[in-house]
């Protein structure tokens, strides 16, 4: 255990410095991420509904991140690691663009996914941050610099047609494995417990459990839902056929109607749903000001 | 309860801990054969990403050619890692592959340093871009590194603790190395203005 544990702390040393420093601005609220807040409402409103109806009219996803420090790390990295944990772009295509500013480091980049780095160059990149960028927040004129940014950036992206697969609806996703959830709760378990419950014994709830752990650790590779679901099983099956020889009608029934109703509560997602998950290899360009 | 019924509990028990048994053999197996490839595939990206800044190098040859004066030595060293991570390649030796890409990466940053020190290469727009070109590709290159180290890192895990080592013990899975960087290559690089003082300012 030991010997596991050196191992395990050299492993730990190896690991090159640079991704120890990243801190996670947080979960991205739409195209626009103005963590150090140096844009107008007004601005943000524009350039939000301007990125979603781009993202709409030719799929890439332009997003913009302001934040206020990299404490320490380097933009460059900063960039990567940001532009992956939010996944701009498509995940197949990955035709995001990840316009990054640290305001008190006075940094800038342009992280371009993997899809996009033919349309948007690195060289391309760095002009739009130097021509364009640059001589406005130079003047303190963050507002200007950002929309000459994104604008750029749009006019050297909107010609990359990108075959997208059919996106499936992320929101109808997570309502079906609701569905799926609730009808295991609510006719399965019922069912397998009026089954069980007919007997005095308990140990076959045990079993039942083990099978349904040895096929969801199959699907998961989770070894520990083996042990949990056996003791689960065992629990159950005591519970019904305890139960059973008390009460006919079991404590369960008539429960369902009142189950059903928290399914609009579950399937109502507000907000921003998310980027695509695109990823990003380092292309891009960096400047500062 | 009957007597048949307890048999059978044993046996779906014992059936059950035989096919976990072999699921898990499998499933660790299988597990170490993709992060294996994973290391793979992460080092082609490397090797993909120094051949594009490789190929640069004809572009820095070009510009600094017409510059009169130009101190030879910087150049020749990149040029000399270049050809000893082609050699390294073909020999398939990884160690000396990465041994050649720290020695072309730092000679390469002193080379741009030198560079510096020549207005009349550093104000064209070719050398501008070709800058940007050299830290597109460095970026790459580190992110490519970053995942590789990444990968080595899941795939050791996998040979090095109990208790899938025991499984790639049996099948001879082989931890792999890091591609660790250069401990002076984040370091501005060292270099020493030997050359002629009225053809460029030293003060630089």
């Amino acid at each position: 255990m030991k010997r596991l544990l050196i191992i395990g702390l050299c492993l730990l040393t190896l690991w090159p410095s640079t991704g120890l420093s990243y801190t996670s601005p947080g979960k991205p609220s739409g195209f626009i991420n103005d963590f150090a807040q140096i844009l107008s409402a007004d601005v943000k409103t524009d350039l939000e509904s301007k990125l979603a109806a781009f993202d709409k009219q030719t799929n890439h996803e332009i997003v913009v991140a302001t934040i206020k420090s990299l404490d320490g790390d380097d933009i460059e990295s900063y960039a990567n690691t940001l532009f992956r944990e939010w996944g701009a772009g498509k995940k197949s295509a990955n035709n995001g663009v990840l316009f990054l500013i640290a305001l008190d480091d006075r940094k800038m980049r342009i992280e371009v996914g993997y899809g996009l780095e033919g349309a948007l160059t690195d060289i391309e990149s760095k002009t739009i941050l130097n021509e364009y960028v640059q001589p406005q927040f130079k003047n303190n004129d963050y507002n200007a610099g950002i929309i000459a940014g994104v604008t750029h950036i749009q006019k050297s992206i909107i010609g990359e047609v990108i075959p997208i697969a059919k996106q499936t609806n992320k929101q109808s996703k997570i309502g079906f494995s609701i569905d799926l959830a609730l009808f295991a709760i609510f006719v399965i378990v019922p069912w397998l417990g009026s089954v069980l419950g007919r007997s005095r014994h308990w140990w076959l709830g045990g079993v039942l459990g083990g099978v349904i752990g040895s096929i969801l650790w199959f699907i998961s590779a989770f070894l520990l839902l083996i042990p949990l679901f056996i003791v689960v099983g065992l629990v159950f099956d005591y519970l019904v056929s305890k139960n059973f020889q008390q009460d006919k009608k079991s404590w369960w029934a008539g429960g369902g109607p009142h189950g059903w109703d928290r399914k609009s509560d579950g399937g109502s997602f507000g907000g921003f749903g998310g980027f695509g998950g695109g990823s990003s290899g380092g292309g891009g360009a960096s400047s500062g000001w | 309860m009957p007597k048949w019924t307890k048999w059978l509990a044993i046996t779906i028990v014992v059936v059950i801990i035989i096919f976990n048994i072999g699921s898990w053999v499998s499933g660790t197996y299988n597990a170490l054969v993709t992060t294996n490839e994973l290391v793979s595939n992460r080092f082609a990206d490397i090797e993909a990403q120094y051949q594009r800044r490789m190929d640069l190098i004809p572009n820095i040859v070009e510009t600094v050619k017409g510059s009169a004066g130009f101190e030879q030595s910087t150049l020749q060293q990149v040029v000399a890692a270049r050809s000893a991570w082609a050699q390294a390649k073909s020999a398939g030796n990884v160690a000396g592959q990465f041994a050649a890409a720290n020695a072309f990466d730092s000679s390469l940053s002193r080379l741009l340093v030198t560079i510096e020190a020549y207005p009349n290469i550093k104000s064209t727009q070719a050398f501008s871009d070709l800058t940007t070109a050299l830290e597109g590709t460095e970026n790459r290159i580190a992110v490519a590194r970053r995942d590789y180290n990444e990968a080595v890192k899941n795939y050791n895990l996998k040979t090095k603790t109990f208790p899938s080592n025991l499984i790639a013990g049996m099948y001879d899975f082989e931890p792999k190395t890091f591609f660790e960087a250069d401990s002076g290559a984040k370091k501005a690089p060292d270099v020493k203005f030997d050359f002629n003082p009225t053809t460029s300012p030293a003060t630089k």
